[in-house]
């Protein structure tokens, strides 16, 4: 139960991104001009480099920054936290989940790419990151699948083990039966 | 029998008939056909304006770029951005919100909740001045008192504006934009912006920039930042139905927020400051460090103190530490985000940070209990220390991966990418000494045997740097060093690093440019900013060439899709063309302003 409740928490957020991305793209409130100057917009720098945790910058007063922060924390943590999941399967199972890592290969390459530019924006970023979050969404349901036909492989696998040994223990009790 | 059954049945039902007409009642239903037709006409009106929001403020930024290379072009765009502003606000466009309005004001429910976002995105569109404040800043890069005319309209505007926060946000950038040009102006208008918050950013802003007059401002900005903790906090979670003790519990944490508000805008103003006055700048950053200290709630203040420690890293690096040292244990976060600024600010003084420093800030950041957190914080002070003591970071970039693969068995088997980068960052470092051996600590950076584009990314990027470093002095290194860098990116399928190493080849050897612009698989942006880079080195080197190559960057720039992102990379190869051939950059500034003008109009065909 608390496996399936896990599984949706990354699906109710992957809609509720589109969804406040979807009112977004409609909401103008968009530029980083509304409520900044030219001298400090041209100033940002690189704002999407780490500096301080995300629970430091939660407060600020800026959307497009706490937007961006929350984006690279999700992402990023996801990313390594996908990746380690596939490596603590590696040798499990007999499937091999390397073709998964592809998809998370290239949205690490893709997050990077974008990570690396400076927004003018919040649709300038969100979009594309959207588009990287549902990459590594899809990378997600597989792994879980994986893991679940890993769980269901031991299952089986471990049933029919369970069958043998108590056909084996039948076929002795009926052959002393036999005997007597 | 059967009369009581339909007794008991009428008894039944009868409530439930009357709870049913009971709901109808209550809430009134608009007829469908006027609520669809209401909300069609609401929602073209809210997208006309806002594309015409977007084509207003796509002009203004081209103006601005253009006033350097062509002043008179850019006055004429800059007038043509202002009547696409203008006529956002025109009498037309605000008696349709008036009569959409009308027509919805007895709208409840859902019927309402359908056409309200999109009757404030009209009443934003046709009251807001933010565009129009941002194109006058492009017209006072070519006149000052044009500019402040518009802002001076614009800040008459802004009082009108019906939402607070939007009226004292569009005066406050009215503020700051009027700041540069007539600094007591602009302090008039932030007199009138009744948040503090807002009111303290504009001063600061404006202050900063005042030059002699900019004390007495900046000091009605500390005024403002002050008074920002006398807020009576509010909250849109509290109702009138909301019970007192968790009113009060929510109205406590944002008072808390407000007096952590109220510090870090002194310690924005101390900053300021610091370029007249660096003793009173302490003094302001002390008094901030106080008010931080004296926020009830445990994560608010660790933050708030943290925060003024790393504005007076920039000020007085012991001071710095000291307030870090005040922020309670259980909060590593925040005292290792003070300790690595005053490491990097340190380091700046003297040109290289120390040891010391970043011993200590290692030492926190092992404590910290969020996983990323731990992980970013360790990156960093490991990166800072690739040119101190490389031996150590490479021991750091051991250590990262152990953090994040604890349970792998087999060695090599995950790559931790923070480890890969620092990894990556000493072998640059050692190209400094010896290209060999950073190859060889490149080489020893294991690469997985399937899906390996990240690890190749940040190999690609290395080899990058470590050309670059060596363009000048050795070109002929240099190249072969690029071709290395191209070899691995075309694993990563980056168009973007691609494009950057590309760049960095043609300006050594040009004669691989239509080798690279065929074979790289990128998107127009990437590419024509690539193109655009390396047009602009044959040009500085007088190379005939360059008029080719500017054309490739115009074509990839002009084949992308969206009107405003084509502008806006359009604008930025004229900017740099602008340097050379400003013939050429007149005409992509046209063909950026015919794209930008496209905003909003019909698709042709």
């Amino acid at each position: 139960m608390t496996g399936r409740v896990m599984k949706l928490i990354p699906k109710a957020l992957i809609v509720l991104g589109m969804i406040c991305l979807a009112t977004q793209a409609y909401a103008k409130d968009n530029f980083c001009a509304e409520c900044h100057t030219a001298s400090e917009v041209a100033a940002f720098g690189r704002v999407m480099n780490w500096e301080k945790s995300i629970y430091q910058v939660k407060d600020t007063r800026c959307p497009g920054l706490l937007e961006l922060k929350k984006g690279a924390y999700f992402t990023e943590s996801q990313l390594v936290k996908y990746d380690m999941y596939l490596t603590e399967l590696e040798g499990k199972t007999r499937r091999y989940p390397e073709y998964i890592r592809e998809d998370l290969d290239k949205g690490t390459v893709a997050y990077v790419d974008l990570a690396g530019t400076v927004p003018t924006s919040i649709d300038g970023v969100a979009g594309p990151a959207l588009k990287i979050k549902k990459s590594i969404h899809g990378a997600y349901e597989t792994l879980n699948k994986l893991r679940d036909d890993y769980t269901l492989e031991k299952v089986v696998g471990l049933g029919l083990v369970l069958t043998l040994v108590v056909m084996l223990l039948f076929s002795l009790g009926l052959k002393n039966t036999l005997k007597e | 029998m059967q009369k009581r059954l339909y007794l008991v049945l009428a008894v039944l039902i009868t409530p439930v008939l009357l709870f049913a007409c009971k709901e109808q009642g209550e809430v009134k239903k608009v007829d469908p056909k006027v609520l669809a037709s209401v909300v069609e006409k609401a929602s073209n009106t809210a997208d006309t304006l806002d594309k015409l929001t977007v084509r207003a403020y796509g002009l203004g930024q081209l103006g601005a770029a253009m006033s350097a290379s062509d002043p008179a072009g850019a006055a004429q765009t800059l007038d043509s951005a202002l009547a696409v502003a203008k006529d956002m606000h025109s009498a037309a466009n605000k008696a349709t919100l008036e009569e959409l309005k009308a027509a919805t004001s007895g709208w409840e429910g859902a019927d309402l909740e359908q056409v309200k976002p999109l009757l404030d995105r009209i009443q934003n569109a046709t009251t807001r001045v933010w565009a129009i404040r941002s194109i006058a800043e492009g017209m006072a890069l070519t006149n000052k008192a044009k500019a402040m005319g518009v802002l001076n309209e614009a800040a008459a505007e802004a009082e009108a504006i019906p939402d607070a926060n939007y009226r004292n946000l569009d005066l406050r950038g009215v503020a700051a934009a009027m700041g540069g040009i007539e600094p007591s102006a602009a302090a008039a208008v932030a007199a009138k912006i009744s948040d503090p918050r807002d009111a303290a950013w504009a001063l600061t802003a404006i202050g900063s920039k005042a030059g002699t007059s900019g004390a007495a401002i900046l000091a009605s900005a500390a005024d403002a930042a002050r008074k920002i903790k006398d807020v009576e906090p509010s909250s849109e979670l509290i109702s009138e139905d909301t019970k007192q003790d968790v009113k009060d519990k929510v109205l406590s944490v944002n008072k808390a927020k407000l007096v952590a508000a109220s510090a870090k805008a002194l310690s924005k103003v101390a900053l300021a400051v610091n370029a007249s006055d660096p003793a009173k700048a302490k003094g302001l950053l002390s008094e901030a460090a106080e008010i931080a200290a004296s926020v009830e709630f445990p994560y608010t203040k660790a933050y708030a103190l943290s925060d003024v420690a790393m504005d007076m890293a920039e000020v007085d690096t012991a001071l710095a530490t000291a307030t870090a040292a005040k922020i309670e244990d259980g909060h590593e976060d925040a005292r290792f985000a003070a300790l690595m600024k005053v490491a990097k600010m340190n380091a700046k003084a003297t040109g290289r940070a120390t040891m010391e420093d970043l011993n200590k800030a290692q030492a926190v950041a092992e404590d910290i209990s969020d996983p990323y957190d731990k992980s970013k914080a360790l990156r960093e002070v490991a990166l800072a220390m690739v040119p101190v003591n490389m031996e150590k970071a490479a021991e750091a970039a051991e250590e990262m991966d152990k953090l994040w693969a604890p349970e792998a068995e087999k060695p090599g088997a995950r790559h931790a990418l923070f480890g890969t980068e620092i990894k990556a960052a000493v072998a640059v470092a050692t190209a400094r000494q010896s290209e060999d051996d950073a190859i060889a600590a490149l080489k020893n950076i294991t690469e997985p045997r399937f899906n390996n584009k990240s690890v190749m990314y940040i190999k690609a990027k290395a080899l990058c740097e470590m050309a670059a470093n060596k363009a000048s002095a050795n070109p002929e290194a240099a190249k072969k060093l690029y071709g290395k860098a191209a070899g691995a990116a075309v694993d990563t399928g980056s168009g973007q690093l691609q494009w950057t190493i590309a760049a960095g080849l043609c300006k050594l050897d040009k004669s691989k440019i239509f080798d690279m612009a065929s074979k790289i698989e990128a998107d127009n942006l990437t590419k024509a900013m690539g193109l655009a880079e390396v047009a602009a080195d044959l040009s500085s080197k007088g190379d005939a060439g360059a008029a080719m190559v500017w054309d490739l960057a115009e074509k990839a720039a002009s084949g992308m899709d969206d009107d405003m992102a084509s502008s806006e990379a359009l604008k930025a190869i004229a900017v740099k063309c602008a340097q050379y051939d400003k013939a050429r950059a007149a005409a992509l500034f046209a063909k950026a302003a015919e794209r930008v003008n496209k905003i909003g109009k019909p698709k042709e065909g």
